[in-house]
């Protein structure tokens, strides 16, 4: 898995005027200013930074809501999950976080609405990825302590053992003790007569 | 590999020590006693029938025999470490890397299908689809009583724990987490000792306390941990998570079965699941919903999560008790099949 | 008894010949006479024994469902039993070690039979492990697929060291007394009985070196049993401890079960002495000396049992966690109350009270508090091993356990198993140890010292 994967991020941009001060917002007149790394792995945590203005002014809106989205699919079903969702501040700057899950080739569009509207607008942002990440969850069961393991079973079984047998050399010896006395009787036999 | 290892040194240390020290004493035996030694004097006159090094030697290997028995059992953890029985290979996701399944259950969907007049069709389509022996529900669904007196109901699979106890605790590795998450069971290789349904605190384990009853379907399914069939007596069963259904690309028997898609199935990997109708993303979902685990306090890490629900989405009322018994269809499809209570 | 003991003499050769004879001669008198009572004893055994193999190969026919066990109390009387037979295992082997080592010289007369109970309650006990078993025919893969991280796999690592350093701490302070059998059976005439005790006699012959070598190995393995047995019942209550549930949950499983398996090898090892001793007129060897101080040895260990008691339902009772309580009510009150009860009072207390008065202090007094603790010890393993189950995990009624007559049979069976084994060895093997016996009168011989064990023969002298 060397060549580099070169995927695009969908991104729009849902502007709603909480804020008094942008009420007069349409969606047509807005404008976003998307800027995210050029470089993403999956498993690492992605900041991208909105910057939401009225498209004639130039003025920035506080208190729109941005919202990050992206096409998937999942066992057959398709459909557009939400990855990240922030709120722009005073400064009209939002900062959309999340993991990256992903490590597909997908196309973004940034879109945006007006407030009250459900009318989208988009403008396409790129972002090209290089690298895939590794596993970001993995399946271990319990806890693994280090130093810690059968061994130490293994090796108190064996010193066990080992005392066991040691102990059976009693009776091995009882028995080479017959054995050399009954050598000594046998040649005392033979020298008799 | 490391624990074969030692356990190979550890048998040879005992066996050499022993053997080493046979040898030498047998000489400072025999260099010791050879005179001096009064003969003893009421040895027995067969005695000297059989030559005396051989039935010494006899003896000892008797009773040293007796003592090295047992240390037959070490071979017993060649393969401690893992002991897991073989499954396919994993699924992959995105970049290769191994999809991580997870159940999401959304409890303000479920009214335990008291709408539907029915028994819990996820219970139902699971015993269809995995031909469960009665009386298993691999996924059952309890009623349980909240604060302040109404109930919810709580479709209760294996939460395929991340530190699986029954895992922990199963002398042969019959029980063992697969790469996916999902906790398996291999009845080809389970003793039925039963000591997992002991350890499980989520009482998801189920035993083939009989013959179980098999319909011919059953036959003709190649037996895999992923899906259990056919059932084996003597033998431990449960949830298995459907990850061989999850690899040809459709969704468990549960989530596909009930009508209000409150069962989620997906990949933490990639962070996405679906009910079948729609598609989400997991972390946001679990989140955003203040998602719960069973019995958290046990460390058990499940990997299936619950979001706090009545059954509030579909209109149901708390305070409206009860559900339709579980059934076993296909149980009378087979001829003579025996059957047991819970 | 030993004549020449109460004036304090030292005993002289030629009493200590005659005590080691007529020694001798008591213990031989089982494998040469044996009465037809005996043989209605075994012919009851065995009959109870078919019982249960019946039982079992229902069992095996139809699967457990013939038990009374199912999935919400997936461990009954099985498990129960044996987690008994463990503990009378420990009468043995430890008494006997510990008592060894602490040179406490009254135990000679009872380390024999101590010995046997311990290798003939591990048998038992692990043969009903096989018998619980769903696939009894996959025995095997424990060993072959064996892993070190399951307690259930400790477990039979434990209990094989155990019998094996049991059976070997059983056959090597034998070796004199079987030797002196060999000798007497070869004089009688009796050639295939001599065949097979000079298997077991090794060539003994008494010789010095054999003495020094037979003295060693009996002291290592005396030495390296103790822990071997403490391990073997923490190990099993770790079966039970190594679990999540209400009951189990429990640091201090270990002791409870070590301290409960020494007391119920106590009380085994009183009844079963106590029978022997009656049967094997063993009245001069076995005297009150051992009853008492066995009977004392239980006293200490009713206190014990009470304390990890309180230590155990006491820090959970006063916390009452979820599922404690159900636990409680049942434990205390309910469903098991009869059997905890009769357990703490018939079991633990009367018992204590019996040894503590001088009054009931008699040797049918210590037998009696001796039945009474071994039943009670039997009703505390069942409900420690069912009532931990019946607690509900999730929302649905408790199951009620109620063992079937397929259970009783069996447990019925490893009874009669064990008394029957008891039974065998006595016509085989010698029940006392002789020559241990004669050597520590010899020694007492040497130390001036009174060479007669009953206290009343000191008092006597004093």
């Amino acid at each position: 898995m060397k060549g580099a994967l070169r995927w695009l991020i969908l991104v729009t941009v849902v502007v709603s005027s909480l804020a008094s001060a942008s009420s007069a917002a349409r969606a047509d007149h807005l404008d976003a200013e998307v800027s995210a790394p050029q470089t993403v792995a999956a498993g690492e945590v992605v900041q991208m930074r909105v910057v939401v203005r009225l498209a004639d002014s130039g003025a920035r809106v506080p208190g729109a809501v941005v919202v990050a989205s992206r096409d998937a699919s999942m066992l057959g079903i398709d459909g557009t999950v939400e990855i990240a969702r922030s709120i722009t501040d005073r400064n009209g700057i939002a900062i959309l976080r999340w993991r990256e899950h992903s490590g597909r080739s997908d196309t973004v569009i940034v879109a945006y609405a007006a407030a009250g509207e459900v009318e989208f607008e988009s403008v396409p942002e790129s972002v090209v990825t290089e690298g895939l990440g590794s596993q970001i969850v993995r399946s271990n069961n319990g806890v693994r302590i280090p130093g810690l393991g059968a061994w130490v079973l293994i090796a108190l079984l064996v010193g066990v053992w080992a005392i066991i047998q040691f102990a059976m050399i009693g009776p091995i010896q009882v028995s080479r003790e017959a054995e050399a006395s009954r050598t000594i009787d046998h040649a005392g036999q033979e020298q008799v007569p | 590999m490391t624990i074969a290892t030692a356990l190979l040194i550890g048998v040879v240390v005992v066996l050499t020590l022993f053997f080493a020290l046979r040898v030498l004493l047998s000489r400072r035996v025999r260099g010791g006693r050879k005179e001096g030694s009064a003969p003893s004097e009421d040895l027995q006159p067969d005695e000297a029938i059989l030559s005396g090094d051989r039935r010494t030697f006899l003896k000892v290997v008797g009773i040293g025999g007796l003592s090295v028995l047992p240390a037959v059992a070490l071979p017993a953890v060649f393969n401690s470490e893992a002991g897991v029985a073989s499954t396919e290979s994993p699924a992959t996701g995105p970049g290769g890397r191994i999809r991580q399944w997870t159940m999401i259950i959304d409890l303000r969907s479920c009214d335990g299908c008291q709408s539907q007049d029915s028994p819990p069709k996820c219970t139902t389509a699971c015993i269809e689809g995995h031909l469960a022996p009665e009386p298993m529900e691999w996924i059952q669904v309890f009623e349980e009583e909240l604060e302040g007196g109404g109930t919810r109901f709580l479709p209760t699979p294996c939460m395929q724990c991340q530190n699986p106890p029954c895992v922990n605790v199963c002398p042969v590795g019959a029980t063992f987490s697969t790469p996916e998450g999902a906790v398996l069971i291999d009845q080809e290789r389970c003793i039925g000792c039963r000591i997992c349904m002991a350890a499980c605190p989520y009482d998801r384990r189920f035993f083939n306390w009989s013959d179980p009853p098999i319909p011919p379907e059953a036959l003709l399914a190649d037996y895999s941990p992923d899906h259990q069939i056919p059932a084996t007596k003597g033998t431990v069963m449960k949830c298995d998570m459907c990850p061989d259904m999850a690899r040809a690309g459709t969704l468990p028997y549960c989530s596909q079965a009930c009508p209000n898609g409150a069962i989620y199935y997906g990949d933490l990997e990639e962070d996405i699941a679906t009910n079948g109708r729609e598609i989400v993303s997991v972390s946001r979902f679990l989140t955003t919903n203040n998602a719960e685990v069973l019995k958290e306090h046990l460390g058990t890490k499940p990997r299936v999560f619950y979001i706090p629900g009545h059954g509030e989405a579909v209109g149901r009322d708390p305070f409206t008790e009860g559900r339709e018994p579980t059934e076993w269809p296909w149980v009378q499809r087979v001829e003579g099949s025996q059957t047991w209570s819970r | 008894m030993a004549v020449g003991a109460a004036s304090g003499r030292v005993p002289d050769v030629e009493s200590l010949r005659e005590y080691e004879r007529r020694l001798e001669e008591t213990t031989l008198r089982p494998v040469l006479v044996t009465s037809s009572w005996y043989w209605v004893l075994v012919g009851v055994l065995l009959a109870v024994i078919g019982v249960g193999v019946y039982a079992w190969t229902t069992q095996l026919d139809n699967g457990l469902v013939v038990t009374g066990m199912r999935d919400r109390v997936a461990w009954g009387l099985y498990i129960s039993v044996f987690v008994f037979f463990v503990g009378i295992s420990h009468a043995g082997t430890l008494i006997s070690a510990i008592l060894r080592v602490t040179k406490a010289q009254w135990r000679t007369p009872i380390t024999r039979i101590a010995e046997f109970i311990t290798v003939v309650a591990l048998v038992c006990g692990a043969s009903l492990i096989v018998v619980d078993m769903g696939r009894p025919d996959r025995l095997l893969n424990v060993i072959i697929h064996g892993r070190w991280q399951s307690p259930i796999l400790w477990d039979v690592l434990a209990i094989t060291t155990y019998l094996t350093a049991s059976v070997i701490y059983l056959g090597i302070p034998m070796v004199p007394d079987v030797a002196y059998f060999r000798d007497r059976m070869a004089s009688m005439g009796h050639r295939t009985r001599a065949a097979f005790y000079r298997f077991f006699a090794i060539g003994w012959e008494g010789l010095p070196g054999q003495v020094k070598a037979l003295s060693r190995a009996v002291g290592v393995l005396a030495i390296i049993i103790i822990p071997i047995a403490v391990s073997v019942h923490t190990v099993v209550s770790w079966i039970f401890g190594m679990t999540l549930r209400v009951g189990w949950n429990s640091t201090i499983f270990g002791l409870l079960f070590v301290a409960g398996a020494i007391f119920s090898g106590i009380a085994t090892l009183v009844i079963v002495m106590a029978l022997l001793r009656r049967i094997y007129h063993l009245e001069e060897y076995i005297t009150k000396v051992q009853f008492v101080n066995l009977g004392y040895l239980l006293a200490a260990f009713t206190l014990i049992m009470m304390y990890i008691n309180l230590s155990e339902y006491l820090t959970t009772g006063f916390k009452l966690e979820e599922g404690e309580e159900f636990l409680f009510r049942q434990l205390f009150l309910g469903q098991f109350a009869g059997l905890y009860w009769f357990y703490f009072i018939g079991g633990l207390a009367i018992p204590g009270l019996i040894i503590l008065f001088k009054r009931t202090r008699t040797i049918a007094g210590i037998v009696t508090a001796a039945v009474l603790v071994d039943v009670a010890m039997f009703a505390e393993r069942y409900f420690i091993v069912i009532s931990a189950q019946r607690v509900p995990l999730l929302p649905y009624e408790p199951f009620d356990y109620m063992p079937t007559w397929v259970e009783w049979s069996i447990f019925a069976a490893a009874i009669a198993f064990f008394i029957l084994l008891i039974a065998v060895f006595v016509k085989i093997f010698p029940i006392m140890a002789v020559w241990e016996m004669v050597e520590e009168r010899k020694l007492l011989g040497r130390d001036g010292e009174s060479a007669a064990p009953a206290p009343d023969a000191v008092r006597g002298r004093s």
